[in-house]
């Protein structure tokens, strides 16, 4: 039987950015640069935690995970910044989409950090630092020079001594590991960076287990007593017999649509409201069409900054909007968000085969009401979305408007209701 | 490709209905609407059937109205409120 020879790259390039929301924060307030900032996490609720601190910050003992009463006793002219993830993920985005002129095999790893694969790229780059120089060059569309200076660079074989690699590197000072110098390099680099459970982590150094090369020291069925498969990973990363190449990145293009509120909204009504409308314009969409959601994001921008994000991936795929409202509407309840909301945007990023048996069939020409049979609450007639496609042609928007109710109680009247584009 | 602190993708906007449209009033003593002028076109007001406050979100722009239910001189009826914060009319359905 013919091998089958895993694809992917095995020079590894790792960019990372430590504390990657923490200073796209400070690119938006950049005077905010030299003083004691703390991000706050994403997690609403009375009892907040501070998620990312700044240098000076962490200089008066402020550390992730603290309360926010701890930090705050510890110092005083401490900043809090609301968290913005829906800005954080576009600006992942941005930086994996120029990142892929670089080379075809991305691989993102978490916010802020990415393996590039670089294999074949030397004759079109030339030496390893010239290809980080490269790398590091692509990101200043997206990212200010301080950004990218502050950029960690690892170049070594495969994902694990790239990762390790980048860890040691300095901003404007990578680190570069050959083949041939691989386990030299991870002999003296701390368990820390393996990429196992946490209390295996903690487990390896109460033992006296600090760096890679005391592991690599140990037996492998003493690891595999003590630690089980992880304990037999750990030592193949350790010893460098393990070399993960990077593997391309497949991710269809999401589909996303948004709706900006003509006053911002704080009741859970109209927000419900304007999730289905959403829901309604995503599913339309052509790119939907024979395809089925599996992975959907609710995120808003908030009333005087900051934003909010609720993320849901169905255990059935499913393309029926009653479903996916329902889903959201929960994680709404579970956590709402915490100021009100100027826009709200939905995100359909995961998809799945067609789920319903009445899609596989489709519908006919003419629609349900030339077969002769009710509409259904929300369908369009097809005569109706002809007439729309006419009058975009004629005019190149569509001039219908649907009335929505955005806040029906509100003692103002023009908040009560409004119109939306009428696109089918 | 956008810079990283301008991203940000194009919504579709709720167009608001019943907006608000100026118009010049001019009152009695008492603040009752005795007439209403829109354009060129001038109505006097023959009745006032109601009048209420509203009062609301303090917290972000403040917004307080004084409305009142008229009957035009036509027969026409007709809601119009001042401003509170800036003295100005508005004619609302």
């Amino acid at each position: 039987m013919p091998e089958i020879r895993s694809r992917g790259s095995r020079s590894a390039l790792c960019l990372w950015l430590p504390t990657f929301e923490l200073r796209l924060e400070l690119v938006r307030s950049p005077e905010l640069d030299a003083t004691s900032v703390a991000l706050l996490s994403t997690e609403g609720g009375m009892r907040r935690t501070v998620w990312q601190v700044s240098e000076r910050a962490h200089e008066a003992g402020v550390r992730p995970g603290q309360l926010v009463s701890q930090a705050v006793s510890l110092c005083p002219s401490l900043t809090l910044l609301e968290p913005d993830p829906s800005h954080y993920d576009a600006a992942e985005e941005a930086m994996l989409e120029i990142l892929a002129g670089l080379t075809p095999v991305v691989e993102p790893a978490g916010r802020g950090r990415v393996f590039l694969g670089m294999d074949g790229l030397a004759r079109l780059y030339g030496s390893p630092p010239n290809q980080i120089r490269r790398a590091l060059r692509a990101l200043f569309p997206v990212f200010p020079p301080p950004l990218v200076a502050s950029t960690r660079a690892g170049f070594a074989p495969g994902k694990f001594g790239a990762w390790v690699a980048a860890a040691e590197a300095g901003p404007g000072r990578p680190v570069i590991v050959t083949e041939g110098d691989l386990a030299d390099f991870l002999d003296r680099c701390p368990v820390s960076a393996l990429p196992v459970d946490e209390t295996m982590i903690q487990r390896l150094e109460r033992l006296g287990i600090a760096t890679l090369g005391e592991l690599a020291r140990l037996p492998e069925p003493a690891l595999v007593a003590q630690f089980g498969p992880q304990g037999r990973e750990a030592r193949a990363w350790a010893t460098a017999l393990r070399i993960d190449p990077v593997r391309p990145w497949h991710r269809p293009r999401p589909i996303r649509v948004s709706l900006d509120f003509p006053a911002p909204v704080g009741q859970t009504a109209p927000l419900h409201g304007a999730l289905d409308r959403l829901l309604e314009r995503a599913l339309s969409r052509p790119a939907r069409r024979g395809r089925s959601v599996v992975g959907i994001r609710l995120a808003a921008r908030l009333e005087g900054g900051g934003s909010w994000t609720a993320e849901q991936i169905l255990r059935e795929p499913t393309a029926r909007k009653e479903t996916l409202s329902f889903a959201l509407r929960a994680r709404i309840a579970l956590s709402p968000p915490q100021r009100s909301v100027e826009t709200l945007i939905l995100e359909v990023f995961q998809f799945g085969p067609p789920s319903s048996q009445a899609e596989l069939f489709g519908r006919g020409q003419g629609g349900r009401e030339a077969a002769g049979r009710d509409l259904v609450e929300g369908e369009v007639p097809v005569s109706l979305k002809d007439a729309v496609r006419e009058l975009k042609l004629r005019l190149g928007h569509s001039p219908l408007y649907r009335v929505v109710e955005v806040d029906p109680w509100s003692r103002i009247p023009e908040r009560r209701h409004a119109l939306l584009s009428f696109d089918p | 490709m956008k810079p990283v602190n301008s991203v940000k993708e194009s919504a579709t906007r709720l167009r608001p209905l019943n907006e608000p449209r100026p118009v010049r009033v001019r009152t009695d003593d008492r603040g009752t609407p005795l007439k209403v002028a829109r354009g060129r076109r001038t109505h006097a007001v023959a009745a006032e059937r109601e009048r209420w406050r509203i009062e609301d979100e303090w917290w972000r722009i403040p917004v307080s109205r004084s409305y009142h239910a008229v009957v035009l001189e036509s027969g026409q009826l007709a809601t119009l409120y001042q401003d509170l914060t800036t003295g100005r009319w508005f004619l609302q359905d």
